[in-house]
């Protein structure tokens, strides 16, 4: 039984990872520094040994690309170990919104410091176009963004929008010192729009 | 017009049992118009196997018959020329793979060849760039040299006609006596002293130059990858192509301590580093700020190492992000540019086993960044015997961190500290907090008060804080006016307080007294 076998098993009837992984391209790929963001977060909360009895293999280089389709059980698993399988979605909100912590420390986020900006519509706009420099498949638009809010719709996006996402996008928000409410709308499962407001 | 160039040899790499048979099979060609076929039994994953069967010679073809389906494809794509499933294998079938192998190669081989054309063409037109920047670098030395030559040369005149005119020996001597005690009169000895020092100094700054130049002659078939040390290298191009930019802008070493070495061809990276460098340079000149700059950061981690480039040109519009490393995209006029430096750059960084990536601020500047693995132990070890001799890296400068908010302001103290320090300019205390968390050096730092977002004050308590070693070593220049306890308060907590407007010689007073302490080792 391989990882994703390992990882359906737990969170599988919790969430729509079956057919997530069934519809993600083979050539989709995803940076390192994701894995690892992950996986910091895991470390921080003491869950990593845990993490890697189930996916052992879990050095992660922060520039290597790696599958999409490796990384959906990933943070599905991390995020059930952070709350619980059936809560895998909170668990995978929450840990995404403590990553921007880990981006900014990482080799890449340092690369970047130039661009990482402490105004809220600024860094998300930073962060949408970051998602060409560390993914090869998808779009992200940002198409509302004034004082106190920031539209950004998600093409082809096989990360849960609603809960990763909006989770990962709020923790970038938050380093900005704003504390934003979320409104998602979703066209389906891999296509939809998040909204925040402060 | 050029023969297509042929493999010169075929691998035909199989599971083991497959490569037994395919030995023991006479029906399998030995040879393909002269090219030898050798069977070579694959015995771990293909993405390493493959690799491993060519072995660095481009020319050979690789044609992997492989266990399945799924392995076809990672066969392919860890660069076989050609892949069938072993299920599939007949004489006929496997002879047509064979062929197919070899046609591919060719067509691979003929591209590569045009590729490499086209490289060498790119390498001389950034080269031709840097042309104007050398020809001033040399030339101002060579200018110092010619007129101190001039000097030297009216100096000993009179030995010269004395030898030539002096009737007698005797003659001679009371001559020499003369023109000696005259010498010593006008004081023209430490004179020709100082004057010999000088055309010493600019011979130094032509050989350095010739000796930078250099990196970049090297061709690609003879270079293999040495230890490289990213700062002295990133110095050597940035003296070679940095000319354009400090004519516009200033150049910002933000460079990370004890950065590990790289192990990569030099003159490659080198090209790389310059491509960036002039592309730099050509965007600060494409919109007027107050002040341009360009960043060259350097940050490492257990993995490898990351070199930054930012400036403050115009920055890349979305819509060219993801083509700016295709060749010959560009958004150049006619003449200004091949199309093909970002696509070698990116091409060579990702045979060093890095990677390149771009991300723009539009309106406000690019950043390319290239990430290397950090040079293994195992790697340095052969590149350095113990015999050889090693140059001893030069003395580092000391780095400021200068904040203000005016950007004419840090335009100022860039220009009057950059002949003896390296100065990081940040425009606000958040700036530069961020700097010095990302893991900026700084011995020093220079700061406003009234600042947006994150000012003087609150710099200062985070220095205190985070960094309670620099907290000694920080000057404020303000215009704010103080009340005695104010003053007092902020004497206490900074080494030097200075009123603006500060004058060229307080503000290097200033910092030779706060960096006096370091260079005496007693911080």
């Amino acid at each position: 039984m391989d990882h994703r076998d390992r990882v359906l098993e737990i969170v599988g009837a919790h969430c729509d990872l079956a057919e997530r992984l069934r519809a993600v391209p083979p050539w989709a790929e995803v940076r390192g520094v994701y894995f690892r963001a992950a996986l910091d977060e895991l470390e921080r909360r003491g869950l990593r040994r845990r993490f890697e009895e189930l996916i052992p293999d879990s050095r992660r280089a922060t520039f290597t690309l790696y599958p999409l389709a490796d990384y959906l059980p990933w943070i599905a698993l991390a995020g059930a170990l952070v709350a619980s399988p059936a809560e895998v979605h909170a668990g995978m909100h929450a840990l995404l919104r403590d990553n921007s912590r880990y981006f900014g420390q990482s080799l890449l986020g340092r690369g970047l410091l130039r661009l990482i900006s402490h105004d809220p519509n600024k860094q998300m706009h930073q962060a949408v176009q970051s998602k060409r420099a560390v993914t090869n498949y998808g779009k992200w638009t940002v198409v509302r963004s004034e004082p106190g809010l920031i539209e950004i719709d998600h093409e082809d996006e096989y990360v849960w929008i609603e809960s990763a996402l909006a989770g990962g996008a709020l923790g970038g928000l938050e380093a900005c010192g704003v504390h934003p409410t979320v409104e998602v709308e979703l066209r389906d499962a891999y296509n939809g729009v998040l909204r925040f407001r402060w | 017009m050029d023969k297509r160039p042929s493999p010169t040899g075929v691998v035909l790499l199989a599971p083991r049992d497959v490569a037994a048979s395919l030995e023991a099979d006479p029906t399998v060609p030995r040879d393909i118009g002269g090219a030898a076929v050798t069977i070579i039994a694959a015995t771990g994953d293909l993405r390493d196997e493959v690799p491993a069967a060519r072995g660095g010679r481009r020319e050979v073809a690789i044609l992997c018959v492989a266990s399945d389906e799924d392995s076809v494809l990672v066969a392919l794509e860890a660069g076989a020329d050609e892949a069938l499933d072993a299920a599939s294998v007949t004489p006929t079938t496997l002879a047509r793979a064979i062929r197919r192998a070899t046609m591919r190669a060719s067509t691979r081989l003929q591209s590569e060849r045009v590729y490499g054309s086209a490289a060498h063409a790119e390498k001389l037109r950034s080269l031709g760039a840097l042309v104007a920047g050398v020809a001033h670098e040399v030339n101002n030395p060579c200018a110092a040299l010619l007129l101190s030559i001039e000097v030297v040369r009216r100096r000993l005149a009179p030995f010269f006609d004395l030898a030539r005119d002096a009737p007698s020996p005797a003659a001679y001597r009371a001559g020499l006596d003369q023109i000696l005690r005259r010498a010593e009169t006008q004081r023209v000895m430490p004179d020709m002293s100082n004057v010999l020092d000088d055309m010493a100094r600019a011979t130094d700054s032509i050989s350095s130059i010739v000796r930078d130049l250099r990196i970049f002659t090297r061709s690609e078939e003879i270079e293999q990858p040495q230890r490289v040390d990213v700062h002295a290298l990133l110095d050597q191009v940035v003296r070679i192509a940095g000319s354009r930019i400090s004519s516009r802008g200033h150049v910002e070493r933000d460079y990370a301590p004890d950065l590990p070495p790289v192990f990569v061809p030099r003159s490659r990276l080198a090209q790389v580093f310059t491509n960036i460098l002039v592309n730099a340079s050509q965007a600060i000149g494409e919109v007027e700020r107050p002040v341009h700059r360009v960043r060259i950061s350097t940050r490492a981690d257990d993995e490898g190492v990351v070199i930054s480039v930012s400036d403050t040109g115009p920055g890349i519009p979305v819509e060219h992000l993801d083509r700016i490393f295709d060749p010959f995209f560009t958004t150049k006029k006619p003449g200004e540019g091949t199309g093909l430096g970002l696509a070698l750059s990116s091409d060579l960084v990702r045979r060093m086993g890095g990677h390149i990536l771009a991300q723009s601020d539009p309106g406000g500047g690019a950043t390319f960044l290239v990430y290397l693995p950090a040079a293994a132990a195992i790697a340095e070890e052969d590149e350095r015997p113990a015999d050889r001799w090693v140059p001893a890296a030069p003395p580092r400068r000391r780095v400021i961190l200068a904040v203000d908010d005016d950007e004419r302001v840090l335009r100022a103290y860039a220009r009057v500290l950059r002949d003896h320090y390296d100065v990081l300019l940040a425009s606000d205390g958040q700036e530069a907090i961020d700097l010095l968390r990302s893991g900026s050096r700084a011995d020093a730092v220079l700061t406003d008060l009234i600042l947006p977002e994150v000012d003087g004050r609150e710099l200062i308590a985070w220095i205190r804080a985070e960094r309670p070693e620099l907290a000694q070593r920080v000057v404020v220049a303000t215009a704010s006016p103080l009340d005695e306890a104010e003053d007092r308060g902020l004497r206490s907590r900074c080494a030097v307080l200075l009123e603006k407007p500060v004058s060229h010689d307080v503000l290097l007073r200033a910092f030779d007294r706060v960096l006096a302490s370091l260079d005496d080792g007693l911080v």
